[in-house]
């Protein structure tokens, strides 16, 4: 009974430790072909052409990138601010009260 | 007028209200609470309600919706002639069966419960778990309660296969219970069947006590990183390889495995939309309700009222109670290990029960941290849980069986 228990528990586990790491491994290929191609060089027509090179993980940054140049450039506040973002991160919520329990609302909906 | 009378007598004589006995009196007010638990306080209607109707209809004398005696070894275990590899008579079931006797040939011949698996797999998204594949050792350390449980159910006079049966219920898994305990313990299938949904139901309030007592507050707080997006071909793989690697290496889950993993590529293939919809929609419904009914039907009033059932109820609470606390705990353990902070909240929805027990470690987290939002990293150990639960029926099924 004991043994049975044991084998049981251990087999789940090998069995749950072998999907994990296969799955580890895909991403990990997935992830890599897709950091290998070419990173994406976007150009925008305002008033001044902007090119915007990006190293980063993916074309969100270059949009992001882009947004805020045009951003700039549109509100005059320095046509020649050369900004690059590297990274974007989710900062904690300021939104307020009810942007906060409408999404509560919406994942407790789910 | 004398022969209306007695016509009349006769009718009565051979009516429900002559033959009830105190014992079946007792199971339809059993199912009864049942109901009102499924519909008033809304316990997993979806099953709970064809459930104890089936319960309701099978007590009813004289109704002979369902034999019970069609479906058990007449012989006694040391009686001449006893074999182990018994089996119903089909063609007698069909001849003189009840309606819920055909019913519940779905569930003998364990066809009803992968059936509802490719349901569940055509409506759960593995995403969560694909972009944090460490997910898998949470779903895999909540089936503990499974093994201990099976343990305590043997110490207190259970025998293997019986133990077995039982203690899937730590699952938390309707299918896999209903499943398991229709190839290991048939005549237990009624109450290992209520209880398992019974507590699938009861997640909310089982599992936050626990969860409280095994954390700190500095653990609650943790937040955790943003999952990475899941690319296409990373879903329509996963099925294949599961079903592949699992198969091979545990062959008695190949049922429940196999139509879940079915299911998922299905849905995520996107070529077969139209199977899609069934499967998630008019496919598990008819089967949902022919599988509520016929487990219902096996809850007699031999089968249920007896100290049994009562064992059952309570190591079906211990083994959840604890399979909750594994989860738990081995994701404090991960947070010793390198790498990135995991909220040990989450570990409990390494229990299946999706997606209840996902949403149980959202709120909790969230007691904690209003901002935190824990519910997408819950969904993968919840959705490994799933293939957790039906990776140790399976060998609960070979070892056992």
């Amino acid at each position: 009974m004991w043994l049975q228990a044991i084998i049981g528990i251990s087999v789940v586990f090998l069995a749950l430790i072998a999907l994990s790491f296969f799955i580890f491994l895909f991403g990990k290929i997935m992830n890599r072909e897709k950091k290998s191609k070419k990173a994406p060089s976007i150009k925008l027509n305002a008033n001044k052409k902007i090119t915007v090179e990006i190293d980063g993980d993916d074309e969100l940054i270059a949009v992001i990138t882009a947004a805020v140049s045009t951003y700039l450039n549109s509100n005059g506040l320095s046509p020649e601010c050369k900004i690059r973002v590297t990274t974007f991160n989710r900062v904690t919520s300021k939104s307020s009260i009810w942007n906060e329990s409408s999404k509560q609302e919406l994942v407790e909906s789910l | 007028m004398s022969e209306f009378f007695s016509g009349i007598g006769q009718l009565l004589a051979n009516s429900g209200f002559a033959n009830l006995q105190w014992q079946e009196f007792l199971m339809l007010i059993l199912a009864c609470f049942l109901l009102y638990l499924g519909i008033v306080k809304k316990f997993e209607p979806l099953l709970l309600v064809p459930i104890a109707f089936g319960m309701l209809l099978t007590n009813l004398p004289g109704g002979e919706l369902f034999h019970s005696e069609l479906w058990q070894n007449p012989l006694q275990q040391g009686m001449a002639g006893y074999s182990v590899n018994w089996h119903p008579d089909y063609g007698q079931v069909l001849q003189t069966g009840g309606l819920l006797d055909i019913f519940y040939i779905g569930i003998k011949t364990g066809v009803f419960p992968p059936l509802i698996f490719m349901g569940v797999g055509a409506m759960t998204d593995f995403g969560p778990l694909l972009a944090n594949p460490k997910s898998f050792l949470l779903g895999a350390a909540a089936q503990i309660g499974i093994f201990l449980t099976f343990i305590g159910a043997n110490l207190l006079g259970f025998q293997a296969a019986e133990a077995g049966a039982i203690a899937i219920i730590g699952g938390a898994d309707g299918p896999t219970a209903i499943f398991t305990a229709s190839r290991l313990a048939p005549n237990l299938l009624g109450p290992i069947a209520i209880a398992a949904y019974s507590y699938m139901a009861l997640v909310p309030f089982i599992q936050p006590p626990i969860m409280r007592l095994l954390t700190t507050k500095k653990e609650r707080k943790i937040v955790m990183k943003q999952l990475r997006p899941v690319s296409k071909i990373e879903r329509i793989i996963f099925p294949i390889v599961v079903t592949i690697l699992v198969v091979m290496l545990i062959p008695a889950a190949a049922p429940l495995v196999g139509m879940l993993m079915l299911g998922n590529l299905a849905r995520e293939s996107g070529v077969v939309e139209r199977l899609s919809k069934t499967i998630q929609n008019e496919l598990i419904n008819i089967v949902t309700i022919l599988l509520g009914l016929g487990v219902g039907a096996t809850a007699t009033a031999a089968n249920f009222l007896n100290l049994n059932t009562l064992m059952i109820l309570g190591l079906g609470l211990i083994a959840f109670a604890i399979g909750t606390s594994g989860g738990v705990i081995f994701a404090k353990i991960m947070n010793k290990l390198p790498g990135d902070q995991i909220n040990p909240l989450i570990g409990s929805a390494g229990v299946s029960a999706v997606p209840m027990a996902a949403r149980v470690s959202q709120k909790v987290g969230r007691e904690e941290n209003p901002n935190n939002y824990l519910l997408m990293h819950a969904m993968g150990p919840n959705v490994a849980g799933v293939i957790g639960s039906a990776v140790a029926a399976g060998i609960l099924i070979s070892l056992l069986g």
